[in-house]
C-alpha cells in the first residue's frame, strides 16, 4: 500500500481575487469560500480571519485545527465520512499545504478554553504558533442548538482545508514523503524486524465529547483496525469541546500523528509497522474493560503485534482505559510504551505494575501559570477566562492549545534527571 | 474525600462507576454506580423506570453505611 505525502510550503497567505497558489503565496477569495461553507444550513453566517506568525494576536475559543490537504489520486477521498466518501482512502497521493492551518473557533456554554498566540512567551508553547491561520467566526442560524451547530462547525472546518488545499492540485510539489505499508498479512521478506503496531484511544463519552470515524460517533464503535493511510487522510476528526486546550487531540493531531509518522519513518529499518487500532473510552468500566481486551487480542492475533505504543485520548478518566489496555498487551506478551501527560510528581488516579515504560509528553496536571503579555488583535471573542483576552493576564498552561499534547506534537516533555 | 471524611468520622460510601479507581485510591465502602456521565441515573430509561433505579441505588448505599468494614469493599444493587 503506497500513500505519497505532496508538501507544499505555504510562506504567506492573503485575501484577493481567485483562490491560487503562485510562489507559495496562497491567496484566498474571502467571499468565495464563506459562501461554500454557508452552504451548510445549521449556519447562520461565517466571517474569515487570518493571523500570522510573529503577530501581535491571540486566537481564543479555539474548537478545533486540522491542517489543508486533499487527496489527488487513487481510491478514496480526504476525511472520509464527513465531507469526503466512505471508500477507505489508501493509496495514491495526498496533497497537504504545510506551514498553514484551519483554525474554527466558537463561543457556545459548556466549552473549555483553548488559547493560541501568535507571537510572545505563551507563543514559544504551541506548535501553532509556528503557521498561518485562516481563522473561522462562524454563528448559528436561528433555532440551531449547540450540538448540531458544534457539527456543522466541524464540517465547515474540514471543508474550508479542502478547499485550500485545491489550489496546489496541479502544482509540482516541495517535497515528497512515501510511505510503503504492508497489508498485515503479507510476507515482505523483513521477518525478522520487531512487528510494531500503533493504539491510538480515542474520545468517546457523548455529544462534542467524542472523535468521529469515518463520521461515525466513536460513541457507538469497538476497539477496530485501521490502516495508518486512513488516519493521515481523516479518518479520524475530532468533535471535542469540552476537554482542556493541552489536553484536546485536533484533528491536526491525527492527521499528523507523531507516532504513526516516526513509525513509517522506520518501518523495514529497525521495526515492521504492522499496523494501529483505535479503541474508545466508554462511560462504563464493563465497557472499558471490554474495549481493553478486544484492542490487546486484534494487535495479537490479528496483527501479531510483540510490540506496541499507546497515546491517549484525554484526560481524567482515559487513564483507565490506558492502564487496563496495557495490561491486557502485557498480558499476552506484547512489549508497551505509553504516551501520557503525567510526570513524576503528578501521581494518576489509576495506575498498573505493568505500566512500566511511559514517555511523558508534558505534565498537563501540573497547576502551572504563564504570563500572558497584551496582544494588539484578538480573533475568536472579546474575552479570556472572564477578562479582555487582548489585556496582560495570567493563564494556566492548559488553556494553550498543544502546549502539552498528548500525540507528541507539542514542544515541550518533562525528563528525569 | 471520602477517606477525609471516613478520618473525621463520617462513615461514607463512595458511588462511582469506576470501582477500581476508588478501589485503587483507598475508599472503603464502594458502591458502583451507572456510567461517568451520570453515575447515578440513566437517561436511557424510562423516568419511572429510572427513578425506581435511582431509589434501589440509594437504598443499597443507605444500607453500605450500616455495614462495618477495615478495607476497601465493593457493593452493587442486589449484591
Amino acid at each position: 500500500m503506497r500513500l505519497e505525502l505532496a508538501y507544499y510550503e505555504i510562506r504567506d497567505v492573503r485575501f484577493g481575487g481567485a483562490t491560487r497558489l503562485d510562489d507559495h503565496v496562497l491567496t484566498i477569495n474571502r467571499e468565495e469560500l464563506s459562501a461554500t461553507l454557508l452552504e451548510d444550513e445549521r449556519l447562520g453566517g461565517m466571517d474569515l480571519a487570518l493571523a500570522h506568525p510573529g503577530e501581535r494576536c491571540r486566537i481564543v475559543h479555539l474548537t478545533d485545527i486540522q491542517d489543508a490537504r486533499v487527496k489527488v489520486s487513487g481510491p478514496g477521498e480526504i476525511f472520509p465520512g464527513m465531507v469526503g466518501g466512505l471508500a477507505a482512502p489508501v493509496e495514491g497521493r495526498t496533497n497537504i499545504l504545510r506551514g498553514l492551518c484551519v483554525a474554527e473557533t466558537a463561543e457556545m456554554p459548556g466549552m473549555l478554553e483553548s488559547v493560541v498566540d501568535m507571537s510572545g512567551p505563551v507563543a514559544t508553547l504551541t506548535p501553532f504558533s509556528s503557521l498561518h491561520h485562516l481563522v473561522l467566526l462562524p454563528r448559528p442560524a436561528d433555532g440551531v442548538g449547540r450540538v448540531p451547530y458544534g457539527h456543522a462547525l466541524l464540517k465547515a472546518g474540514l471543508r474550508a482545508s479542502v478547499y485550500l488545499a485545491e489550489a496546489s492540485r496541479e502544482l509540482p510539489p516541495d517535497d515528497l514523503v512515501v510511505s510503503e505499508l504492508p497489508i498485515p498479512g503479507e510476507p515482505t521478506g523483513d521477518g525478522n524486524l520487531p512487528r510494531v503496531a500503533y493504539l491510538c484511544q480515542v474520545s468517546a463519552i457523548e455529544d462534542l465529547r467524542e472523535i468521529f470515524l469515518y463520521g461515525g460517533r466513536a460513541r457507538q464503535m469497538l476497539p477496530t483496525l485501521l490502516h495508518p493511510h486512513e488516519l493521515l487522510n481523516g479518518a479520524i476528526v475530532n468533535g471535542i469541546f469540552d476537554t482542556p486546550a493541552c489536553r484536546r487531540n485536533v484533528t491536526y493531531g491525527h492527521v499528523n500523528n507523531p507516532v504513526v509518522m516516526e513509525l513509517i519513518r522506520r518501518h523495514g529499518s529497525d521495526l515492521r509497522f504492522v499496523g494501529m487500532i483505535v479503541t474508545p473510552t466508554p462511560p462504563t468500566l464493563r465497557e472499558k474493560e471490554r474495549g481493553a481486551a478486544m484492542a490487546a487480542k486484534l494487535a495479537r492475533y490479528v496483527l501479531g503485534a510483540e510490540g506496541i505504543v499507546q497515546t491517549k485520548g484525554g484526560g481524567g478518566h482515559m487513564v483507565v482505559d490506558h492502564m487496563l489496555a496495557c495490561e491486557r498487551c502485557e498480558e499476552l506478551g506484547i512489549k508497551t510504551v505509553l504516551l501520557n501527560d503525567r510526570s513524576v510528581d503528578t501521581a494518576d488516579i489509576y495506575t498498573s505494575e505493568r505500566a512500566d515504560a511511559i514517555i511523558c509528553t508534558g505534565a498537563s496536571g501540573v497547576d502551572q501559570w504563564l504570563e500572558a503579555p497584551a496582544m494588539e488583535r484578538v480573533i475568536g471573542g472579546t474575552t479570556l477566562e472572564g477578562g479582555d483576552a487582548r489585556e496582560a493576564r495570567r493563564l494556566p498552561l492548559t488553556r494553550v492549545q498543544s502546549a502539552t499534547d498528548l500525540l507528541g506534537l507539542g514542544r515541550v516533555r518533562a525528563i528525569e534527571f | 474525600m471520602a477517606k477525609e471524611l471516613e478520618r473525621a468520622g463520617l462513615p461514607t460510601v463512595l458511588v462511582t462507576c469506576l470501582t477500581n479507581v476508588a478501589e485503587m485510591v483507598g475508599a472503603n465502602r464502594i458502591l458502583a454506580g451507572v456510567a461517568i456521565p451520570h453515575p447515578v441515573g440513566d437517561p436511557g430509561l424510562a423516568a419511572s423506570v429510572e427513578q425506581q433505579q435511582r431509589r434501589r441505588l440509594l437504598l443499597r448505599a443507605l444500607e453500605a453505611l450500616t455495614v462495618p468494614v477495615e478495607a476497601p469493599r465493593l457493593f452493587a444493587v442486589g449484591s
